[in-house]
């Protein structure tokens, strides 16, 4: 199929004798919404570092828009379209909000090695940052260093940093965690604002988020995929009632 | 028995008992940088300060080499605890660049009141006289002072490892290089664990200084003269690791014993460059984690 | 509802953006700078060469500023890159050519070629091993310059070379005027070139190493070759300083090797505040100069004084006296925003 960007055949990976990742599967077409469900210790984590290359699967293969990137480093998964936010805030705690958009706007016009010509005098680059600060609702706070700013503004300028990279696939790792519920909502109204042809996976233990947002869910049980299917199939799946909603229920 | 089984026998006691000497400077600071992840680049002067102490008992107390030693390096470690408890202080909260320059500063101050002590001039101490001279084994002549060192400082290393593998502030010390928080979450005073580590470092590299003046004379340019030398013996075996510090301070004096032996002209440089490739194939030195 | 991919306006951007980026912008101050250094040329009367060494200083704290405070990279073994850069252009002026911009040129090429060599090793690691692994560079450097007595002069130094008059007309006169406004011009353009090169996209870049190599690598960006190139280029600027060194002083000692200038400058540094190129400015000055002072009152008094000082100065003003010299001057120097 045409519309496939993201493949991924036979993923496995084990350290020594254990089995984290097993023989997964799945694909995401131009635009998919897919959510990664499943509870803790399923293997979520694991298969996210497989797919960005900060893990090696033990085998299986990884085709991001027909191009074999099993081998490739995560830095050229990046180059190559395949973005990720971060859990832990991972941003660049002494520059500010305009700044760190620009480490990525930079990175991906690919003027990272342009020696000369002042960055806040660069047209194009100006413009992308205007572009991305209203979009997050940034601007007031563009000269804020990242190390003063609240919780939930560092999840938005971690967003706008994966945006601004303009990616094929994005993946997003728990963005609604440690975010106060007031914000929850308006994190979902975000979502729903990614560019249609972007392909999203998302990891979020917020039920709410994954249904209101996703069009496909895969759930992980163990390391390999329990069951595949569209929000209403996994609502009704007597599997995944059992082995992980169920267990959200006794938490 | 050939002249060159002599010759090589003759320097191969020179150059253990140099590595001996340098391994025990060594010591103390591989545990400072395994534990607290601090570089002590003031680490060499309390060598240079037990070597000083030595030099004023023996000239105006009339001591010998050997009643001077423990004096000495009682008196350096009690300098040693002192600055631990004072300044080190400090050193330790600041960042990894502040505590370099801190140490800088610390050496600084070491080598200034050195010299206004006892002026800029190179000494060495005096070697007993029992020492003397050389021991003759038929065609062989070894320096008795140095076969002396050699013992010594191996009885020295012997006695730092019991105490690290068999004793249980040895345990309590291994568990702390080991992984620092784990071993403040089993109840271990790291902070204690160090400073008496500290202590003893200072003590042991007092002792270098005390016997090693023949091969590292003392002037007041020593902490940094030497230091260099100690850094890239604690380096090349890894941060935190004894055995790496004591394999690297044997090879790096042996074969530079040899090799200033075989090609006097090119000087230090094969050690050099034996060092730089050990380096390039593992940065994390010999027994070094990342 | 808005979608986030909106094509791009055609507008121009609004300048508060531009202006929201802590830039390292040209003001008054630098003006002013400039102005009491040419002043100072008339008046520092027999401090030309005092002058002039503050002024080399300033150049070889520059380009450690440029590794250490923008890159956060570590090195504590600068002062080999300025002592091959003098080596060199000696060296260049000895055999093959006198003159003395192309021997500022050939003293650049040589420490830059050896960052970039020693940098593919330097730069593998970060932290304490780098700062080991930069100390015993300048270790063997320096016994190999002291080893190979038939080339650098071994302890006894290299001399003996003539440098030609500048562009075929200003030749250096023994007070040492040429030589200061020599380097003063060689500062300029340092300076300048440091100043393009920080604010440059390249610059943020290697800012946000500095921060956060991991996500910077995260964004696709290339760390270890953004590194190298920034530890060959500082390395350069090292070296260029250690050939006007060689040039204006007739001397290549050892000494331009040594642990202890590497250690100097990164004084300097952290007395003017690191990442801010300013600093190299005020550390370089108010070092040399009080260094000079002192130690020609007695050299060893001044050793403790500085010991201390730098003890107190790393516990009470860790970011060095440039932004408070920044708070209370206001217009006399940038105003930089600073964390």
């Amino acid at each position: 199929m045409n519309d496939t960007v993201l493949e991924i055949v036979g993923l496995h990976k084990s350290f020594g004798a254990l089995a984290v990742t097993r023989n997964i599967n799945f694909r995401l077409e131009i635009g998919a919404r897919h959510a990664l469900i499943g509870p803790n210790g399923a293997g979520k984590t694991t298969l996210v570092n497989l797919i960005t290359g900060a893990l090696a699967p033990s085998s299986g293969s990884i085709r991001l828009e027909g191009r074999d990137i099993t081998r490739y480093s995560p830095q050229r998964r990046v180059s190559l379209g395949l973005a990720r936010t971060f859990q832990i805030n991972s941003l660049f705690p002494s520059m500010t909000v305009v700044e760190n958009i620009a480490l990525a706007v930079v990175a991906n016009m690919h003027i990272d090695a342009k020696l000369w010509g002042a960055l806040n005098r660069r047209k194009q680059v100006l413009i992308e940052l205007e572009r991305l600060l209203d979009v997050f609702n940034l601007s007031g706070s563009a000269c804020q260093l990242i190390s003063n700013l609240a919780y939930g503004q560092r999840r938005l300028v971690e967003l706008a940093l994966a945006l601004a990279l303009k990616p094929k696939v994005l993946i997003l790792d728990e963005p609604a965690a440690g975010l106060p519920k007031e914000d929850s909502g308006k994190l979902s109204e975000l979502l729903r604002r990614l560019p249609a042809d972007l392909a999203v996976i998302v990891i979020e233990h917020d039920m709410q988020i994954v249904f209101g947002f996703a069009d496909r869910i895969t759930v992980l049980a163990e390391g390999s995929v329990l069951t595949q299917g569209t929000p209403s199939e996994i609502r009704a799946d007597a599997k995944v009632r059992e082995v992980y909603l169920g267990q959200a229920r006794n938490d | 028995m050939n002249s060159y089984w002599t010759t090589g026998i003759s320097l191969l006691i020179d150059g253990l008992s140099f590595g001996m000497i340098l391994f025990l400077i060594s010591s103390g600071l591989t545990i400072t940088l395994g534990v607290m992840r601090l570089l002590n680049i003031a680490h060499c002067g309390f060598a240079m300060i037990g070597g000083y102490t030595a030099l004023s008992l023996v000239n105006h107390f009339g001591l010998g080499l050997l009643a001077a030693l423990p004096i000495a390096v009682a008196i350096t470690a009690i300098l040693g605890a002192i600055l631990e408890r004072t300044v080190y202080r400090w050193i330790y909260e600041t960042s990894a660049l502040g505590q370099i320059l801190m140490t800088i500063g610390l050496t600084f101050i070491m080598i200034a009141s050195i010299n206004a002590g006892y002026g800029s001039l190179t000494h060495t101490l005096p070697t007993p006289e029992f020492l003397a001279g050389a021991w003759h084994f038929e065609e062989i002549s070894i320096s008795a002072y140095r076969s002396f060192l050699s013992i010594v400082s191996l009885t020295i290393a012997g006695l730092i490892w019991y105490v690290i593998e068999q004793t249980d502030f040895g345990a309590r010390l291994r568990a702390s290089v080991d992984n620092p928080r784990m071993a403040r979450c089993v109840g271990i005073n790291v902070r204690r664990v160090f400073a008496q580590t500290f202590v003893a470092g200072c003590a042991l590299a007092a002792i270098a200084g005390v016997l090693g003046t023949q091969m590292l004379p003392l002037q007041p340019y020593y902490a940094t003269n030497y230091m260099v030398m100690v850094l890239i013996v604690v380096a090349v075996g890894g941060f935190g690791s004894l055995k790496g510090s004591l394999i690297a301070a044997l090879g790096y004096s042996i074969f530079d014993t040899y090799f200033r032996y075989l090609f006097p002209a090119a000087g230090a440089f094969g050690i050099y460059i034996l060092l730089a490739l050990i380096l390039s194939i593992r940065p994390f030195g010999l027994y070094g984690r990342a | 509802m808005a979608v986030l991919k909106v094509t791009p306006s055609k507008d121009t951007p609004k300048r508060d953006i531009a202006a929201s980026f802590g830039s390292h912008r040209l003001g008054l101050s630098d003006a002013l700078v400039w102005a009491l250094a040419i002043f100072a040329y008339f008046f520092l009367g027999a401090y030309h060469q005092l002058g002039t060494q503050v002024i080399i200083m300033i150049i070889l704290a520059l380009s450690l500023d440029l590794a250490i405070g923008y890159s956060g990279i570590e090195s504590l073994g600068h002062a080999v890159f300025f002592g091959i850069g003098a080596y060199a252009a000696a060296l260049f002026a000895l055999n093959v050519l006198s003159e003395p911009l192309t021997g500022l040129v050939v003293g650049g090429l040589a420490a830059g070629a050896f960052g970039f060599v020693t940098g593919l090793l330097v730069l593998r690691v970060r932290g304490l091993t780098q700062v080991i692994l930069t100390i015993a560079i300048g270790a063997v450097v320096l016994q190999v310059a002291t080893t190979w007595k038939s080339v650098t002069g071994g302890d006894d130094g290299l001399a003996g070379y003539q440098v030609a008059p500048i562009l075929g007309r200003y030749s250096f006169d023994l007070y040492g005027h040429t030589a200061y406004l020599y380097s003063l011009c060689v500062l300029a353009f340092v300076f300048a070139l440091a100043r393009i090169l920080v604010n440059s996209p390249f610059g943020y870049v290697l800012r946000g190493i500095r921060d956060n190599d991991q996500r910077m690598r995260m964004l696709g960006v290339p760390v270890a070759a953004r590194l190298l190139l920034i530890y060959s280029i500082s390395a350069a600027i090292a070296g260029v300083a250690g050939a006007i060194s060689a040039q204006v002083t007739g001397l290549v000692a050892t000494d331009s090797l040594s642990f202890l200038l590497s250690g100097n400058v990164l004084i300097m540094l952290l007395i003017g505040g690191m990442g801010r190129l300013t600093g190299a400015f005020i550390g370089g000055i108010i070092f040399v100069i009080f260094s000079d002072r002192a130690a020609a009152i007695d050299p060893f008094n001044w050793l403790f004084m500085l010991g201390g000082l730098l003890i107190l100065a790393v516990r009470f003003t860790p970011q060095g006296v440039g932004p408070w010299i920044d708070r209370m001057g206001g217009y006399l120097l940038d105003r930089r925003r600073k964390p």
